[in-house]
């Protein structure tokens, strides 16, 4: 029987068993006294301490102008990596400085100015000067028959300030060209691995001060939906790079090439995905390319069955493909494959004796970022597990 | 200070609602003493009125993420799922109040003509030269703010370049849908944009790169209208928001009151125009029904200041997800749902969910909106809503009945407004909302006994309506049963009237011996039988006080306590 109560508004009974037994004698009444009580109490609508810091890790991940964390990107094979950076955006204007340390006592230290959209979008001018200190990065020689147990460790000091000037005529293609400076000597390597030096054949001119000159002309169309993030689209690019040594001992050109296609099947629940890249390189007359600067396969981007640098020589080839599939909206799962091989000269870049993984892969994602990517590769050397952020491709 | 905060709010929820729980046990005490009577002589409300002065409620923004995320990850607000809406009247309605007004259902029933007009008082911006005073470049849908040469204040946005119409085409028509539904809306208006028309205000402001404002340049309208769709003419079809009017206080939430308004009482996840709003969202495929798409202004009613809450923001609706089309999972999903997620990351991909299926028209203008596979009570917005999670069949029911009460002609006449270029575009529009207005009520007009205007005469015929009937979407049971009871409006006890009656028809006459004198109280329940829908048996519950020579209805229970889900 009591339950009939129930029909009138249940607020207003409600809350007047916390007031006087003032008798009303209408529902309108009864409600204003509800409203007369709550104005009696009323607080100010603040935010939550919640809310505060979600708030400010906000500010601290998307301000155009703060100091934030910084976490790895100081060299492939740094370990785990972080240091701090303050960017600063005044128009038109991209300023980032930062600097990081590894629990491999990689040191790297960064400044960029950049200038986007300009001239209505089609303009972009990107500057930058970089110092990095790398203590152990490996060396297995150079070869696609080098062996993981040939391992040595190199350091290296690389310093860069350069320009690019990017022009986007339209939204889906891009030309442009720069110039850089490198100053680059490797030395002894840390870590538990021996020295290069103590090579019984080590690489030529090892220890010697390379102070390149490099110039890059670039073009590419590109219609995928982001550079973070994609279900749709291609890319087709390809770079000239002439990399000159003031000495006149590690000159050479260098191009690179790359082809991505991605087809999204039953509307973007599979997606296809594909990739092929091609580096290759040539010496200029009587120079030679040092170690450190040939193009190298393995690592989370450029074949995932093998470390970063684990095969080096004068010419790469990588195939990739995707299988993806989209079990929300923020996750993406593919199955993979990567095939390659290094080569010593051009016309060896063929389908014999490729290195091949197989895997699977986790990946969080925005609508153009992937801040999280996990891909587990099986491949002659077993497993490899590549926990990083960003696109395989 | 912080915890101090939180703990008072949380004191004061858990006092609201505590003291709800303990409401069958202290009515009593107070039925006793006679204190209380269970219907006074002003029910049932047809209007709330807020009686305090809320001039002093301050703007406060909602952070997107941490609200969402909330919802997302947690379900903030009454532990209660299935408690009774409170924002309602004795008769199971909404009273009309700053939140809602009943227009579609009513006393005065609109017209198609009203349907289409909505809240419009102008036909959009006065021609002539439009002021910028603001521009946003951020965010989901870039704008500005324009002052037109009447001194109005409008929002402009435009749809993206690959979608024509689009976003401001599902803007203006579910507008119009949403005001007749009983929301308080802002003015949407398709409009013409030329650039020559655009002058830059002088105090003009827009978000500089390092996080502050700056002056609006020429340069910055040129860069907003560039990732705008462009007509052939060289103009730009955009929508115009008018200004609300009032000072702006933010948005309201779904969860909880806002603790600086005093009239604000009603916890918000238990209001019935919020939870129903579950339904209307369904319709319209208004996935994005959260927070920041709402507005608080502070506004002047009868010379008090108080606060109106609005909807805001509908380009984002139908198969449009404003600067591109929805993603075919919308609607269907919650963004983070860990059983599919989990079952599609196990499944290699082969575990094809069936929004895959849906077919889609090709029309850009359109996106991705259809009535097919369309099933209304799995529908979801994109994060959860403590509202929604709280609708009750009453609640579902009371919406589905006003969404039923759309016809065709004020659905068409509603996309109409949408000025679509593409008959056909516009054509499947409006087949899809009818399409899927019979689904919402083919569901929700029969998931509980739908039993609608009751009324008694003099004569003691008792009459009412089958509202799933009525809307087509179900045959008559095969038959009804009245069970009849004295109603003693002071103790809230009911003495039973002889033996249920049956009925093969909708109504019936109330027994002999019903009380005459002036202001007594009978309650008769109400079953609908049929083996096709059992809820149906549960009755729904009708209380008259006798006034002079007949009865008026003054309570109306569809979820009895006893008989709920």
């Amino acid at each position: 029987m009591v339950s009939h109560r129930t029909i009138s508004m249940g607020f207003v009974a409600a809350m007047l068993l916390a007031m006087p037994a003032a008798a009303q004698d209408s529902r309108a009444a009864e409600l204003a006294a509800l409203q007369a009580d709550k104005a009696t109490k009323l607080r100010p609508n603040t935010e939550s301490g919640a809310e505060n810091t979600l708030e400010w890790l906000q500010a601290h991940v998307t301000d155009p102008s703060t100091f934030y964390l910084r976490f790895g990107g100081i060299y492939p094979s740094a370990g785990f990596a972080t240091g701090v950076g303050y960017r600063h955006a005044a128009g038109q204007a991209r300023l980032n400085v930062s600097g990081a340390y590894s629990d491999r006592a990689y040191k790297g230290a960064e400044a960029s100015l950049s200038f986007l959209e300009l001239a209505g979008d089609k303009l972009e001018i990107e500057t930058r000067v970089r110092w990095t200190d790398a203590t152990q990065v490996p060396f297995y020689g150079v070869g696609n028959e080098s062996t993981k147990d040939a391992r040595v460790n190199y350091g290296l000091e690389l310093f860069e300030a350069g320009a690019l000037v990017t022009l986007k005529p339209v939204p889906w293609y891009r030309i442009g060209g720069g110039m850089a400076l490198r100053n680059i000597q490797d030395r002894a390597g840390a870590g538990s691995r021996p020295s290069i030096e103590t090579l019984p054949t080590p690489p030529p001119l090892l220890f010697s001060e390379a102070r390149y000159t490099q110039t890059q002309v670039l073009t590419a169309i590109d219609w995928r939906e982001s550079r973070g993030y994609t279900r749709r689209g291609g890319l087709y690019s390809i770079a000239w790079n002439d990399f000159k040594d003031a000495d006149d001992a590690f000159s050479f050109y260098r191009v690179d090439a790359e082809i991505q296609q991605t087809i999204p099947l039953l509307k973007e629940h599979w997606v296809l995905a594909f990739r092929g890249l091609l580096r290759t390189t040539e010496a200029k007359d009587g120079q030679i390319i040092p170690y450190y600067m040939l193009p190298t396969l393995g690592g989370a981007r450029f074949h995932r069955g093998y470390s970063d640098f684990r095969f080096q020589d004068r010419h790469v080839m990588l195939l990739s493909a995707e299988y993806r599939w989209i079990p929300s909206r923020v996750v993406d799962m593919a199955l993979f494959m990567d095939t390659g091989k290094v080569a010593p000269e051009r016309g060896d870049l063929d389908f014999d004796n490729l290195r091949t993984a197989y895997g699977i892969g986790f990946r969080l994602h925005g609508p153009n970022f992937t801040p999280f990517r996990l891909d587990v590769a099986h491949g002659d050397e077993g497993f490899r597990v590549h926990v990083t952020g960003g696109i395989a491709f | 200070m912080r915890h101090t905060h939180t703990t008072a709010r949380n004191v004061s929820r858990r006092h609201l609602l505590g003291a709800a729980a303990a409401l069958t046990i202290a009515i009593a005490t107070a039925t006793v003493s006679g204190q209380r009577p269970v219907f006074y002589g002003d029910d049932p409300l047809a209007r709330v009125v807020d009686s305090q002065d809320a001039s002093k409620v301050q703007p406060k923004s909602v952070n997107l993420v941490y609200d969402e995320s909330r919802n997302l990850f947690g379900n903030p607000g009454d532990p209660d799922m299935n408690r009774r809406a409170m924002s309602i009247n004795t008769i199971d309605e909404v009273p009309d109040s700053n939140w809602f007004t009943n227009r579609i259902i009513s006393t005065k029933p609109m017209t198609v003509e009203e349907v289409a007009k909505g809240p419009d008082t102008a036909t959009g911006p006065a021609p002539g030269k439009w002021t910028v005073v603001s521009g946003k470049s951020d965010g989901v849908t870039p704008g500005f703010t324009i002052l037109d040469s009447k001194g109005d204040r409008w929002f402009i946005k435009f749809d993206p370049p690959k979608w024509r119409e689009m976003a401001t085409g599902a803007e203006v028509a579910v507008t119009k849908l949403f005001h007749a539904l009983g929301y308080n809306v802002p003015e949407n208006h398709i409009a013409s944009l030329r650039r020559e028309n655009l002058a830059i205000g002088e105090r003009a402001r827009i978000a500089a790169a390092d996080g502050g404002e700056r002056q609006l340049s020429d340069a910055d309208v040129d860069r907003l209208l560039r990732i705008a769709a462009q007509e052939a003419d060289g103009s730009y079809r955009v929508i115009a928001s008018k200004a609300l009017a009032g000072r702006p206080v933010g948005p309201f939430l779904y969860v909880d009151t806002r603790p600086d308004d005093p009239n604000d009482v009603v916890p918000h996840e238990h209001r019935r125009e919020l939870r129903g709003l579950r339904v209307f969202a369904a319709w319209t495929n208004h996935v994005d029904a959260k927070a920041i798409n709402s507005l608080d202004t502070l506004v002047t009613e009868n010379g008090r200041t108080v606060v109106r809450h609005h909807l805001i923001d509908f380009g984002s609706t139908m198969g449009s997800a404003s600067i591109k089309p929805r993603e075919y999972d919308e609607g269907h999903h919650y963004i983070a749902d860990p059983r599919r997620t989990a079952l599609g990351i196990a499944s290699l991909g082969f575990y094809i969910p069936s929004f895959h299926f849906v077919d889609y028209p090709d029309h850009d203008s359109v996106g991705h909106f259809s009535a097919d596979r369309f099933d209304p009570p799995k529908w979801k917005p994109r994060v959860p809503n403590p509202a929604f999670r709280r609708a009750r069949p009453d609640d579902t029911f009371w919406a589905a009945r006003r969404v039923m009460a759309f016809t065709d002609e004020m659905i068409r006449a509603a996309v109409k407004t949408g000025r679509y270029s593409d008959a056909a575009a516009e054509k499947h529009i409006a087949d899809t909302l009818i399409a899927r207005r019979h689904a919402i009520g083919r569901h929700w007009l029969t998931h509980v006994n739908p039993v609608i205007d009751p009324a008694l005469d003099a004569s003691g015929a008792l009459t009412f309506r089958n509202a799933a009937v009525a809307a087509g979407v179900a045959k008559p049971p095969a038959s009804y049963e009245v069970a009849w009871f004295v109603f003693d409006n002071a103790t809230g006890a009911s003495t039973p009237i002889g033996q249920p009656i049956g009925s093969l028809r909708e109504g019936g006459t109330a027994p002999s011996g019903l009380p005459t004198a002036d202001g007594s109280f009978v309650r008769a329940d109400i079953k609908a039988l049929d083996a096709a829908h059992p809820s149906w048996a549960a009755p729904v519950r009708a209380f008259f006080r006798r006034t002079g020579p007949g009865w008026k209805l003054v309570g109306f229970e569809r979820l009895a306590e006893t008989a709920r889900r």
